[in-house]
């Protein structure tokens, strides 16, 4: 009778040991293998800095205020950009002290002629635009996302010291659309004019008012793209406005930031002659006959491999529409070698900035007058 | 008629017990192992976790270069021309999206399908 009672407890013992065993392998499994993932490359929360320029619209929407776009963001989303991500109702941006490209250009490549002539600068650039232009040149970084691209952590301060240790003395935001690393350019041309540096950023100029007219004061130039002057264009080869780009050409003129405004000549894209009269009389209409313009040479690149390279002629006729317009200082890009590569005395015709492709091989300025003639060419000389 | 020894008596449910512990713990064991196989997820060797591998074709980054001849700027005119030598023509080069994996310089990894991980029960039954 004892032993009975001795063996059924003992089965009841075991029943209840192998029970709890079970549950608890059970439980530990289920676990392991539901456990949420977070999402691959994005860094944690804690780690990414607020974006600037948005409006909380309630239900964890929001809607960015930095570009012509607007995007309305559903929390876990990105706008157009790629760059800027709704979590839990707050805007952050992904590329901040996140650039994936760091290296010293000569201000000629920007294209900035009027601007330190034969100087480098050290260039910031980060992963996607807020464009989708078939024919970039730097699609690959543009036309990737954060995920996508090589980056280095450097915050804004070590960008700043980085500069003044290689001996640059001007920062320039460029390669992609700065606009979609605002805040990480803000916040490095506010320190570099703390350490009186120059400042200048290549844009395609779809950044809304609000926000540009804050950043200019950090600003000593701009290079600004014009790609063509129709909507069409802009539609069609950008999937892009032109609207916000003339807006943004004025602002820059009103805020006396020093402006060259570049134009990339596509073989039948942009070509057309009477559109070109048509903007070189805007830019002179609006942003005075002083604004250098570039007529840049197209090269295949990126999805517009079945056009050719921007014939020789097409620029030259361009850059005599320009000169007829009444624009003073018309150049030629991508060209190396050709004449308009170099400043002319717009008084006296004398060659007084030769260069050859980014080179500057005689240098004829005088405090930013003409050494023939005394005539002031405007920029920034010193 | 053969009598059972108090001693006797008392071993067996001690046996029992043992043997009973035993087959539990051999059967916790193998059921454990085989819910493990099955469920429990690893990295995948493959692509070291990452869910994809690099493009075979452009090694890695996403760009092909597309050789190209252009006009010199000199038009042919300058004998002593520094970009094209005189000839009037140069070679250049141009980048496109990579064919094979789009400009995305991966692939993604086919052993575990771009998860980056997977199952003990799959790589067994791969090896």
């Amino acid at each position: 009778m004892v032993t009975d009672n001795w063996k059924s407890r003992t089965r009841r013992v075991i029943e209840i040991v192998a029970i709890i065993l079970f549950v608890v392998i059970g439980v530990t499994i289920i676990l392991q293998t539901t456990a949420p993932s977070p999402p691959q490359g994005v860094p944690p929360k804690e780690k990414l800095t607020e974006a600037r320029y948005y409006q909380k619209l309630g239900d964890g929407m929001v809607q960015c205020q930095l570009c012509f776009r607007k995007c309305t963001i559903q929390e876990g989303a990105r706008g157009v950009c790629e760059n800027r991500i709704n979590i839990g109702g707050t805007l952050y941006s992904l590329v901040y002290a996140n650039p994936c490209a760091i290296q010293i250009d000569p201000v000629e490549k920007e294209p900035l002629f009027h601007l330190l002539p034969g100087d480098t600068t050290l260039c910031f650039g980060t992963a996607s635009c807020n464009q989708k232009c078939l024919f970039c040149h730097n699609w690959h970084m543009s036309q990737r996302t954060v995920e996508e691209t090589d980056n280095i952590a450097l915050s804004p301060e070590e960008a700043v010291t980085m500069a003044a240790e290689v001996g640059c003395n001007s920062i320039s935001f460029t390669y992609n659309e700065p606009t979609v690393f605002y805040e990480y350019m803000y916040d490095i041309a506010k320190l570099a004019k703390e350490m009186g540096l120059v400042t200048y950023f290549h844009s395609n100029g779809t950044i809304n008012p609000e926000p540009l007219r804050a950043l200019l004061p950090y600003m000593d130039a701009a290079c600004i793209d014009l790609k063509a002057f129709t909507e069409e264009f802009y539609l069609n080869v950008s999937s892009s406005e032109l609207e916000p780009v003339l807006r943004t050409l004025k602002i820059i003129k009103e805020e006396g930031v020093w402006l060259e405004v570049v134009n990339l000549l596509i073989p039948t894209l942009n070509d057309d002659m009477d559109k070109l009269r048509e903007m070189c009389i805007w830019i002179r209409d609006n942003l005075g006959e002083d604004t250098p313009l570039h007529f840049s040479r197209f090269f295949p690149a990126y999805k517009l491999l079945k056009l050719p390279p921007t014939p020789l002629e097409t620029l030259d006729k361009a850059r005599e529409i320009a000169q007829e317009v009444g624009l003073k200082y018309v150049y030629i890009g991508n060209a190396p070698g050709h004449i308009a590569n170099s400043t002319f005395c717009p008084q006296c015709g004398e060659l007084i900035i030769k260069r050859v492709g980014f080179i500057v091989q005689q240098y004829l300025l005088k405090e930013g007058r003409c050494a023939y003639c005394g005539y002031p060419i405007p920029g920034i000389w010193d | 008629m053969a009598t059972q020894s108090p001693e006797s008596g008392t071993n067996e449910p001690r046996i029992l017990t043992r043997r009973l512990i035993i087959i539990l713990i051999v059967g916790v064991v193998i059921v454990g192992a085989l819910g493990a196989a099955v469920t429990i997820e690893t990295e995948c060797q493959h692509c070291s976790g990452d869910g994809k591998i690099e493009c075979p074709f452009c090694k890695g980054i996403g760009a092909i270069g597309i050789p190209f001849s252009v006009e010199c700027a000199c038009r042919g005119e300058d004998p002593d021309c520094p970009i094209c030598g005189g000839i009037g023509r140069y070679n250049t080069l141009t980048t496109t999206l990579c064919d094979t994996c789009l400009g995305k310089g991966c692939e993604i990894c086919p052993k575990c399908g771009g998860d980056g991980r997977i199952k003990l029960i799959e790589r067994f039954l791969k090896r």
